[in-house]
């Protein structure tokens, strides 16, 4: 059989990279871990994906995005999504601008447990069991 | 709020309102690119979507979805197998198979339900669009 399609009740993570081989890799781990990944190619996908998939629980972006960097995705789509929690992957956000203070950053290269770690703590710091 | 916001222009759903809701798997860069383009500068709302289970994920998670653009090179039995699921989801829903002339075969041609159309590599923006508007909703 092929893959199946998520069961209800899994998280929701939309993960937004151009990069094909991060991409896959980020993809995998969270799928493995049993969360339902909407993985998506670039900045403009990524902001879609975040934006019209229901219930979602949480948006991992990347400072890579070719046509949109992740402050001006995470302000974009916290415009309409404010409470959303984000997980950033790269080099620290810049601290001044309180729509972004709230998300980690993950620092590159990351193991597979540091991903979850991190995802697993935003999840917490929302009061909810990882 | 939004008045002299900085930034990109990204499309509220709102404004994207009147425009088609599309989704495309399609693990090469190259020909995605192409369809993603040439579709968003036709007014859609075009996804790209990482691979065949993030695409039929997709498709099922939006509140409506009104096309499924899937490539060879993702749609072996796994992406047969997911065309399959998505229909379960949402019966008669619009799909197209991108025939990659090194990856596709007839085995997995003769699987394609028989309203999924064959879009064969190489081709043109307008066969692209021909294509794609023949499965749109008209209204």
């Amino acid at each position: 059989m092929g893959p199946e399609l998520a069961a209800p009740g899994q998280r929701r993570v939309v993960v937004g990279d151009d990069d094909a081989a991060l991409l896959a890799a980020t993809t995998r781990v969270l799928r493995e871990a049993g969360y339902t990944v909407y993985a998506t190619y670039n900045g403009h996908s990524t902001y879609q994906a975040a934006m019209f998939v229901a219930d979602l629980d949480l948006l991992i972006t990347n400072t890579r995005l070719a046509d949109l960097t992740s402050p001006e995705l995470i302000r974009a789509v916290r415009r309409h999504k404010p409470r959303l929690p984000v997980l950033h992957i790269g080099e620290p956000l810049s601290g001044d601008d309180p729509a972004l203070a709230d998300v980690p950053t993950l620092r590159e290269p990351f193991t597979a447990d540091e991903l979850l770690a991190s995802v697993h703590a935003v999840f917490r710091s929302e009061g909810e069991p990882g | 709020v939004l008045a002299g916001s900085k930034g990109p222009h990204l499309s509220s759903p709102l404004a994207v309102a009147g425009g088609r809701r599309i989704i495309v798997a399609d693990e090469d860069p190259r020909v995605a690119s192409f369809v993603v383009e040439t579709l968003r500068a036709d007014g859609h709302l075009v996804l790209h979507a990482f691979d065949g289970l993030a695409a039929a994920e997709l498709t099922v998670a939006l509140d409506r979805c009104d096309l499924l653009i899937s490539n060879s090179k993702i749609a072996g039995v796994a992406g047969l197998d997911l065309i399959r699921q998505v229909r379960e989801r949402i019966p008669g829903l619009p799909i197209i198979y991108i025939a990659n002339v090194n990856r596709s075969t007839p085995e997995i041609e003769q699987r394609l339900p028989a309203d999924v159309p064959i879009l064969r590599e190489p081709f043109s923006a307008d066969e692209l669009r021909a294509t794609v508007n023949a499965r749109l909703p008209v209204s």
